[in-house]
């Protein structure tokens, strides 16, 4: 504010801060306000890109497990599909004690040994493996008990010879055996989308081709019979 | 008209003072550049990768539904894994199969020489009893056995001599391979 008195223009004007100050206050402050801008800027914004870096990373990663997933569903040989039977029947759901039976008293007719002492007994099993031990005396020729033995293994469902004792009886000879046989539930759930799935390894395929050696048990279908007709009349 | 300044000396702006602002006005307007092209560079990637995103997750629901299609071709190979690694844990277990290969073969190289009277067909050992009228022939037994090569040791466990049958013996032979 200026104001005049006896030709004289007097300045009023002016602050109670000092101007030199002022001239470095103003800019420090702009400095300090903009500084501190620039660090939440790049901090939240690095952050943010930091986020959305591994977000992307992970779905790209997502999207090569996928493709390779789809790529090996879709080379899958259906041949070796076509052995999930053949799996499942080398490796039934259920307790297979009762196949396995009919089995070997299938072979034993085929081999010409008389079967005989059939007995059951649990076989401690592991990781969700349930098995049986079925215990029995084959009596037959020395030659024809051997290669019944030696079959014993190409049977399905899978089974393990544990034990053998052979003895003579009258020119004969009754092997005492012990045959375990296993089996294991089917798997409930598939494995998440984004998981890897492997292609069957060589030794897989080769495993898989023995079982499809295996004799399998022969089973009966039995179809509904007819309806039965109307009943004859008698009296005509 | 004169103009007469009544504010103090003190308040005179000083020449150092004046070089200071502009110094740090100069560095005002750097950080305020500097600000600005963090802002713009943070928005234009945020937003380039945000679309990278978007390509990526659309690609990602093409894949999922493309593996919702082979979903059956799924089951079967998860079971047939499966299957195949169970049937493995049974396959790794000990088993009688190569004793009753070997025996097949012991049977074969001491022929009808002897009378077998028992065998135990054990994983890794087989142990036999027989009897022989002489000890020529059960000089000949035991030197086929010998020479068969099918075991690693041969044990002879028992030994006796009855008139009316002969030598009774009993081996025990282990690591039966063909």
């Amino acid at each position: 504010m200026k104001f005049e008195a006896f030709g004289v223009s007097i300045n009023t004007k002016g602050s109670i801060i000092n101007p030199n100050i002022k001239l470095v206050a103003y800019p420090g402050f702009a400095i300090a306000i903009l500084t501190i801008l620039l660090f939440l800027t790049i901090s939240t914004g690095f952050s943010r890109i930091q986020t959305q870096t591994e977000t992307l990373r992970a779905a790209e990663s997502d999207v090569s497990v996928l493709a390779t997933k789809v790529e090996i569903l879709r080379e899958i040989s259906a041949g070796i599909l076509g052995h999930t039977d053949t799996s499942i029947m080398a490796m039934p759901e259920k307790n297979s004690g009762l196949w396995t039976l009919w089995q070997i008293k299938s072979l034993a007719q085929t081999h010409e040994v008389e079967i005989s002492s059939i007995g059951f007994g649990s076989q401690a099993g592991q990781s969700g493996l349930g098995g049986v031990s079925i215990t029995f005396d084959a009596r037959g020729n020395i030659n024809s008990i051997i290669n019944y033995l030696k079959d014993v293994e190409t049977l399905a469902p899978v089974m393990i010879l544990d034990v053998v004792g052979l003895s003579s009886d009258g020119g004969e000879f009754i092997a005492s055996t012990a045959v375990a046989t296993h089996w294991a539930s089917l798997p409930t759930k598939l494995p998440p989308l984004t998981q890897p799935i492997t292609r069957l390894s060589q030794s897989e395929e080769d495993l898989l081709n023995r079982l499809g050696r295996l004799n399998r048990p022969e089973f009966t279908t039995l179809f509904p019979t007819e309806e039965p007709s109307g009943r004859d009349d008698p009296f005509n | 008209m004169r103009e007469i300044n009544l504010l103090p000396d003190s308040f005179k702006v000083k020449g150092s003072a004046v070089k200071l602002g502009k110094t740090l006005n100069k560095v005002a307007t750097v950080v305020f550049v500097t600000l600005l092209m963090s802002v713009i560079v943070s928005v234009g990637t945020f937003f380039l990768f945000s679309r990278k995103l978007s390509d990526v997750t659309s690609e990602q629901n093409q894949l999922k539904t493309q593996i919702k299609a082979l979903e059956e071709t799924e089951q079967r190979l998860v079971l047939v894994k499966d299957r195949l690694e169970k049937v493995g844990e049974v396959y790794a277990k000990d088993t009688s199969s190569e004793e009753v290969i070997t025996f097949e073969s012991l049977i074969a190289s001491i022929g009808g020489q002897v009378t077998l009277d028992t065998a135990n067909l054990l994983t890794g050992s087989i142990s036999i009893s027989f009897t022989a009228e002489n000890t020529s022939v059960l000089n000949g037994v035991i030197d086929n056995i010998i020479g068969s090569g099918l075991f690693e040791s041969i044990e002879l466990t028992s030994f006796t001599y009855a008139p009316e049958k002969g030598y009774e013996v009993e081996l025990l032979m282990i690591g039966g391979s063909l």
